[in-house]
């Protein structure tokens, strides 16, 4: 009976959806229901029976269903294999929502003055911000899940989920603001980063990504191995230790 | 409110490689200097630790923000322009003390004598019937031999490591210091060259191969081969920047004042001379006049072609009347044509050391510079080179697989993974010759944050550039199968390929270019302002084109030759 009404939830949010165009401030189905209870109960929290929230560990996605479709689309980019983690194990999902909390995720650094002119334009002209975009293309993939398959993409099976990303990847989903190609180029992007870079950044836990690609990170110095002639592998060095090291080698003085 | 301080000797805009000569030659020589520089302030200490790849390439520490100005880019005068709105590669400019020199590769080169007098040698080696009549190529109003003593200042400057190229430009010097080591994969490449009848010879560059003390007294250390260079600043001490160098010099001098956050809006004159600067410092908002004896414009080919652009100084480039100079021959390494435009091979039965490495490390070709390539019956003019380049291979930069391969999901993985220490790069650098239809303007709707409009990029590529793409993609793949590869992509394409935002590069050149009269130019063999004595504009904005080398040996030549005349200058007005 519950799920019947989640469904039927989800068809009218995703026409919301649609009509609402540019942001809606309502959002994927299951909550919509837990803000019903909620605000039934006078119950501010909203927290779906069965999954474990650490809300500390997340500072910008505060939904549990948008951090699980983030954390099964991540997946499916890097997946755990015969090699070692996938991008969940990886922490790739926390790296991503720290990104989007940093001033990258506002796009600092970039020009935003007006006019915008193209009206399905990449990432790189979109008005709207990584965030915004993150956070569009996040609920699409679940509505095309829901659309598809009638269930939300975090429970769909691995072959819908990829199927559904493959349609991003070609474009065969409208996104108002940014084209579904370009936000699944950066979503890709950024799940790489969030394998391979330092773990100062939440990701690539226990340096594992690196360690998967037998990549040494930050270490002092090759010159002694440069002209080796065959591969060398070196345990990999974060640059906390780095520091450490450096510092050890060449003094306070430096720091 | 303006506020107009007391007048000094020098004003010099910008600290990167060019300013920080002038500011280095001009203090030597006793002069007071400023030198605004509109970025943050940056020492060698910033970068003890900075190995973070997600920091400065993926997010680009050290290039350029964006979000004050950028430039609006368009193919041809009919289209609106968009601004580049976002960085798109790790190949832009940088602000901040000591400019993009903090973070280059240190790949020092010379240009060659059939360069300076391209006008003349292009049309002796092709025949004029076989130049388009649109590629405004023309004489630098200066030849290599005038060139090559400051050429050699440069490199004593910077300390670059390298070997005489058997086929490059004469030199009355060898290389300050010995070249790099060579990796098992430069070997690859050598041995390859070799055999295909090529003459290999490493990449000069200024990572020292050795400690060493410039002629300025600067010390570097040896270079760690650490992997993290070019886009980083250099921890070690151990690649030369304008802070280790030139800029340390002029402070040494007690002369020296170096002022951060200080944009230059305006370069004031009256008549014939300039009288001073107009800046906003950008973290208070409150704006100055600085007076100057003598001004030097320092602030990249973008930011010097602007702001005479602004100022009102020289004559625009009309692109229909053809008349005018500021802005036009604006030429560049574009990433898809030539910095990023290479050839990958992936190995199966070899494994390589790509996590280590220095900026300019490297092996190169140049028989197919002009000189020595008998291209005469080509479909394109001019030249290129061909290198295997180790930088170091970052982990998220480094994710290549075969074009066959999909680029994500479980087959991604696996091939990345397995391709990690199996994929080397043939990379290519293209020569570009300029054309009367690619200029910079001031952009008539987008506007920086003080109001003013932003540069204009107007480029279209045409077929010299796809034919030599084309070309270039055919023999780094020949080079890469005598290396013994097993699959062979090319990155580019060149029969859709075009101009976008993805192009801009900071190796762009041209826009106040030297020349033989002030009819043709902007500037004279100084990068002296034809009509204004006391102005300067120096960098790779003087180039009337970019031939196929690294520009920052000759902006560095250059730069020593101009303060010659800046000296000169200021002594007769004195007297």
């Amino acid at each position: 009976m519950l799920t019947k009404n989640v469904h039927h939830h989800h068809t009218i949010q995703e026409k919301k959806w649609k009509s609402a165009g540019k942001v809606t401030s309502i959002f994927l189905g299951a909550f919509a229901i837990g803000s019903v209870i909620g605000s039934v109960l006078g119950i501010k929290t909203v927290k779906a029976p069965g999954h474990k929230w650490a809300p500390n560990e997340r500072l910008f996605l505060k939904k549990r269903k948008e951090f699980a479709v983030l954390e099964q689309a991540v997946e499916r980019i890097y997946p755990t294999d015969q090699h070692g983690p996938g991008a969940i194990q990886l922490r790739v999902p926390h790296f991503i929502d720290k990104q989007l909390a940093s001033s990258w995720g506002i796009n600092a650094k970039d020009y935003r003055k007006p006019p915008f002119v193209n009206e399905q334009p990449e990432v790189g002209q979109s008005a709207l911000t990584i965030r915004e975009i993150f956070m569009k293309g996040l609920r699409k993939m679940n509505a095309v899940s829901l659309a598809m398959y009638q269930v939300s993409f975090d429970q769909a099976s691995e072959e819908q989920q990829i199927n559904i990303l493959k349609k991003f990847e070609n474009n065969e989903v409208e996104l108002s603001g940014v084209q579904a190609g370009s936000f699944f180029t950066l979503l890709r992007e950024t799940t790489l980063e969030g394998v391979y870079a330092d773990p100062l950044y939440d990701g690539n836990k226990n340096m594992a990504g690196w360690k998967m690609k037998a990549y040494p990170g930050a270490r002092y110095s090759y010159k002694e191995i440069v002209e080796h002639p065959d591969f060398v592998c070196l345990d990999p060095v974060d640059v906390t230790r780095h520091r450490q090291l450096f510092l050890e080698k060449e003094g306070e003085n430096h720091d | 409110m303006t506020e107009k301080l007391p007048e000094t000797d020098v004003v010099i805009i910008g600290s990167g490689w060019a300013g920080g000569i002038a500011a280095a030659e001009l203090t030597k020589a006793g002069y007071q200097v400023i030198c605004l520089e509109r970025g943050p302030d940056r020492k060698r200490e910033d970068f003890i630790a900075s190995k973070d790849e997600l920091r400065y390439l993926a997010r680009h520490e050290l290039y350029k923000d964006l979000s004050d100005d950028t430039y609006t880019i368009r193919n041809n005068s009919d289209e609106e322009a968009i601004p580049l709105r976002r960085h798109q590669t790790d190949m832009l400019h940088d602000e901040g003390t000591g400019g993009t020199g903090v973070h280059w590769a240190g790949q020092t080169d010379r240009y060659l004598p059939f360069d300076f007098t391209i006008g003349d040698t292009l049309i002796e080696k092709y025949g004029k019937a076989n130049i388009p009549s649109n590629m405004t190529v023309q004489n630098w109003g200066i030849t290599y031999e005038e060139l090559e003593p400051y050429y050699h200042i440069f490199e004593q400057t910077v300390g670059v490591a390298g070997k005489q190229s058997p086929l490059g430009a004469a030199r009355s010097s060898d290389y300050p210091n010995p070249p790099m080591k060579e990796m098992p994969m430069m070997r690859l490449f050598r041995e390859a060259a070799e055999n295909l009848g090529y003459h290999p010879y490493p990449i000069p560059a200024a990572t020292m191969s050795q400690a060493y003390t410039n002629p300025d007294g600067e010390k570097m250390n040896a270079c760690e081969y650490c992997g993290f260079c070019s886009g980083y600043g250099c921890g070690y001490g151990a690649k030369a920047d304008p802070l280790n160098t030139v800029l340390s010099t002029a402070k040494k001098s007690g002369r020296f004042e170096l002022k951060n956050h200080a944009y230059v809006a305006r370069i004031l004159y009256e008549g014939n001379k300039a009288i001073g600067v107009r800046y906003i410092d950008t973290q208070t908002g409150k704006k100055y006049e600085q007076p100057a004896a003598l001004i030097v414009s320092a602030a990249f080919t973008f930011g010097n072609t602007r702001l005479l652009l602004l100022s009102g100084i020289g004559e625009p480039y009309h692109p229909e009347t053809k008349t005018g100079v500021i802005g036009k021959n604006m030429t560049a390494h574009y990433n898809n044509l030539s910095i990023k435009a290479g050839s990958v091979g992936f190995f199966n039965e070899k494994k390589f050391n790509s996590y280590a490495g220095a900026g300019g490390l490297g092996t190169v070709i140049d028989d197919f510079n002009p000189e020595n390539f008998n291209n005469e019956n080509a479909d394109f003019l001019h030249g290129f080179q061909l290198s295997i380049s180790q930088t170091g291979a970052g982990a998220i930069g480094n994710n290549q697989v075969p074009s066959n391969i999909p680029s994500w999901g479980k087959d991604f993985k696996d091939a990345s993974l397995y391709y990690t220490h199996r994929n080397l790069t043939v990379g290519t650098l293209n020569s570009c010759l300029p054309r009367d239809h690619n200029y910079m303007d001031l952009d008539p709707v987008y506007k920086d944050s003080f109001g003013d409009p932003l540069l204009r990029l107007t480029v279209q590529y045409t077929d010299q550039e796809r034919n030599m793409l084309r070309f270039t993609n055919e023999k780094s793949q020949e080079l890469l199968q005598e290396m013994g590869a097993d699959i062979i992509d090319s990155a580019e394409n060149p029969e859709d390929i075009e101009f976008t935002p993805y192009s801009v590069h900071n190796h762009t050149v041209g826009g106040v270019m030297m020349g033989e009269s002030p009819y043709t130019s902007a500037v004279n063999n100084y990068s002296q302002m034809w009509e204004m004595d006391n102005l300067f504009i120096l960098g790779g904005s003087s180039f009337p084109h970019s031939s196929c080398y690294n520009p920052t040996g000759t902006i560095g030549a250059l730069a020593y030759r101009a303060t010659e005349r800046m000296i000169q200058y200021l002594q007769s007005n004195e007297g």
